[in-house]
């Protein structure tokens, strides 16, 4: 109790693995998280879009974050999760996780946010990190990548703009 | 005789004695004057008659007798002035003196009082007060508040375990707290000794604290145990103070002590509970290790007796009581085994011992044969030199037929001895069938108990895979608790201020899930030591299986020699037989020798014939023994290997002591 008084300024995130490598989402932009990994599928979806889900009689949308990070994608098994977002924040979506971290509490000193770039066309914001990316936090022992919900779904709207683009 | 007036009349009083004197004074001083002022007067009255008369000697003589008469009138009324002046003074001294006095006398007694008072709190009879009747009223109140100071004092004294004792060690005040955990009451106490009182271990040594901290003047902790009234044990800590009077020469300040008690029984108890758990528990892992230690070296004569229980480890006793129960059935089932295998293993042995025998017995029953069988051949040499001795000399036949005729005797006896032989030697190998037989059943037993052991084992290996499968189990538990635990930190970041004790317990609950996580592991890998030596036994009995398959083999070998053996001696007793028969036709002839000497001469030739026959026979009967010979010397080889197999089959059981020695 004391010690979280003291560090008011430190800001919690939730962390999770995909491809062997950490990335994180504030808690604050979380709703739950969950181990039913069986979803609904999307036909004619792209690779990004997995399907949806009903929580409780609410339907998210699931994102698999592999693809659009650019990695192999991996096959699921019992150390996969889903992050879901909150409603209140963002669409109601979540996305696939390959394994979950633990909650970490950083200091604000350590998080270097992304520079914005605004410039550029649809298609360059699509394809550039830093619409994906809003900032990095130096760990002591590896470097831990920080996403949003939001720029998570502007992204992959953004592609889907441009393969229907492509498509016409 | 002043002290029930107050102080302030008192000064008053003197005040106004003081005025009433200076009226009076000045009083005095007026009359003096005025008379003064009325001699001068009439002094001057003289005067002014005296002129107006004349002088004259007599007027002289008035004026002086006037003026000599104002004089000693102005001296005596001086000296009374004087007089009254000092009369005065001394009354005001002597008020003020008495004034004074009285005060003072107050003043004192009340320092008298809370003097006397503070001492007794110094010396540490705490019950002690000011006497209220000993002071002016005026300073009561001061005095009773004082008496009400250190009774306040004292009920806060009262809250803790505090005892005051003078130099001798006689308690002067203990307090009601010290009192209820030693269960006496404050005034059946007083004035006694305090080890009478508190009678703990240090007390009457050189490491009393009061007498310590008596001695050194500093103060002085120590721990000792006590009994209390009912005899229950108290464990104290106690902190001695020794109480100085600073107002006493140097070397003999120190009056008394006062000790704190401090009681710490339940804490002592609380450790000592613990301690004791945990030094239960680690004994018994020890004996464990040991006795595991001993089973996996082979020595089955090993008990787990579990140390004495009582009320503190009853908890653990139990856990260790089950374990117990099941590693003594383990040992009992694996003792039974072995120790049936042992019994088999000796039964074997007395079966190859007795087998061995019998095959000696049999060897030297074949000689023999074979030395009646010489016997023989040499008594029908004999006979054919006879015939020859016949041929030569027809005379000497009739005295020579009685030879013959003994030499066909004694060839029926030997025949006879020989069929003898052969039949016991029948029956002696009747009886190593026999032998060979319980030998084969023997080891199948054997080989059962070794299966039955193998599944034992298999069973104890699949309860510690279900253990294992438990372990999983709490592991999936501890995953799920762990993700709840997330779940619970996300909601309670996103309840803000309000959330933040609940982040905490979330928290707690990820350490706790932590815990039981690594704990099953721990259980897992525990388990795999015991599936280890379980995998060891096995062996271990698999072993024993092969060594009891070895000995099945050599039995069946034996067997089939015993079969051969069997068939000799048979053909040996069909050969005798024919012997017999051919000795039946000797005697016909010899009777047909004895019938007539003149027919002798052509017979002789047919009896020579006979002769060569039965030569022959006793040939194939020799034959038949050195076949027999050859026999039972592989039944007697096969018999020491037997008893080899079964020597080492001991030699493989021994390692294991089920009995104790």
């Amino acid at each position: 109790m004391n010690e979280n008084i003291t560090n008011d300024k430190k800001r919690q995130f939730c962390t999770f693995w995909i491809s062997d490598r950490l990335y994180c989402v504030n808690i604050l932009e979380v709703k739950e998280i969950i181990t039913e990994i069986q979803f609904t599928p999307i036909p004619h979806a792209p690779e990004e879009i997995k399907g949806y889900v009903n929580i409780r009689g609410e339907i998210f949308l699931i994102l698999g974050l592999s693809k659009l990070l650019g990695f192999e994608e991996k096959k699921l098994d019992e150390n996969s999760k889903l992050l879901i977002f909150k409603t209140s924040v963002i669409e109601s979506f979540g996305i696939l996780v390959d394994r979950l971290g633990d909650i970490a509490e950083v200091g604000e000193e350590m998080i270097e946010e992304n520079r914005k770039s605004e410039t550029g066309t649809s298609l360059e914001k699509a394809s550039s990190l830093e619409n994906i990316i809003s900032g990095t936090c130096k760990l002591k022992d590896r470097l831990m990548v920080i996403l949003t919900a939001e720029k998570l779904l502007n992204a992959v709207k953004e592609k889907l703009l441009t393969i229907n683009e492509k498509g016409d | 005789m002043l002290s029930h007036i107050k102080i302030g009349w008192r000064i008053v009083g003197g005040f106004i004695l003081c005025s009433l004197m200076i009226v009076l004074l000045l009083t005095a001083y007026n009359g003096i004057t005025h008379g003064i002022y009325q001699s001068i007067k009439r002094y001057d009255a003289s005067f002014e008659s005296v002129k107006h008369q004349g002088t004259s000697e007599k007027n002289n003589i008035t004026i002086k007798k006037n003026r000599i008469a104002v004089l000693v009138y102005i001296e005596k009324q001086r000296r009374v002035f004087i007089g009254y002046c000092l009369a005065a003074i001394f009354i005001c001294l002597m008020s003020g003196y008495f004034i004074r006095k009285s005060i003072d006398n107050s003043i004192s007694n009340l320092n008298n009082e809370v003097l006397s008072l503070k001492n007794c709190i110094l010396e540490g009879k705490m019950t002690e007060t000011g006497n209220l009747d000993n002071v002016d009223p005026e300073f009561q109140p001061m005095l009773m508040n004082t008496n009400i100071i250190s009774a306040v004092l004292l009920s806060h004294l009262n809250a803790f375990n505090v005892f005051f004792i003078d130099k001798k060690f006689n308690i002067l005040y203990m307090t009601r707290a010290l009192c209820q955990l030693l269960g006496t009451e404050p005034k059946d106490v007083m004035g006694k000794k305090c080890h009478a009182i508190l009678n703990s271990a240090v007390c009457k040594t050189k490491n009393c604290s009061c007498a310590k901290s008596m001695t050194s003047g500093e103060i002085v902790r120590t721990e000792a145990k006590a009994f209390n009234i009912k005899g229950e044990e108290l464990k104290l800590s106690k902190s001695a103070c020794c109480l100085k009077d600073k107002s006493k020469p140097e070397g003999q300040q120190i009056i008394g002590a006062v000790e704190f008690i401090i009681d710490m029984t339940e804490v002592k108890n609380l450790q000592e509970q613990v301690q004791c758990v945990s030094s239960f528990q680690k004994n018994e892992i020890k004996k464990l290790t040991d006795l595991f230690g001993k089973l996996s070296s082979g020595n089955f004569c090993v008990e787990y007796d579990i140390s004495e229980k009582n009320d503190t480890i009853a908890e653990s006793h139990e856990n260790f009581i089950f374990m117990k129960n099941k590693i003594d059935e383990m040992i009992k089932n694996l003792s039974e085994l072995i120790h049936n295998i042992r019994e088999d293993a000796g039964d074997l042995d007395n079966a190859s011992e007795k087998l061995r025998i019998i095959s000696e017995k049999m060897h030297a029953e074949s000689s023999e044969t074979s030395n009646q069988a010489e016997n023989v051949a040499c008594t029908t040499e004999e006979m054919s030199r006879s015939t020859n001795s016949m041929a030569s000399t027809a005379e000497e036949i009739s005295v020579n037929l009685t030879t013959v005729s003994s030499g066909a005797t004694q060839m029926s006896q030997n025949m006879n001895v020989v069929a003898e032989a052969i039949e016991e030697m029948v029956r002696y190998i009747e009886n190593v069938t026999n032998c060979a037989n319980d030998a084969s059943t023997v080891a199948e037993t054997a080989m059962n108990m070794s299966k039955t052991a193998t599944d034992t084992m298999k069973d104890l290996g699949n309860a510690a895979n279900e253990i294992g499968k438990v372990t999983e189990v709490i592991k999936r538990i501890a995953e799920q608790t762990n993700l709840l635990a997330l779940n619970a930190t996300i909601e309670a970041a996103s309840a803000g201020e309000a959330g933040r004790g609940f982040a905490v317990v979330a928290k707690e609950i990820k350490e706790l899930a932590n815990q039981s996580a690594q704990a099953a592991e721990d259980i897992a890998s525990r388990i795999k030591g015991v599936q280890g030596n379980t995998d060891n036994a096995v062996k271990v009995i698999d072993n024993v299986a092969e060594i009891i398959n070895t000995i099945n083999e050599s039995v069946s070998t034996i067997s089939n020699a015993v079969e051969m053996q069997t068939k000799a001696s048979n053909e040996i007793s069909y050969n005798v037989i024919d012997a017999n028969k051919s000795a039946a036709n000797i005697a016909a002839s010899i009777s047909e020798i004895a019938k007539g000497t003149t027919d002798m001469s052509t017979n002789i030739g047919e009896a020579a014939i006979g002769a060569n026959d039965v030569a022959e026979r006793i040939q194939t009967v020799s034959n038949s023994a050195q076949n027999n010979t050859i026999g039972s010397d592989k039944l007697l080889k096969r018999s020491k290997e037997l008893s080899a197999i079964s020597e080492k089959l001991h030699s493989e059981l021994k390692k294991f002591v089920i009995e104790k020695v």
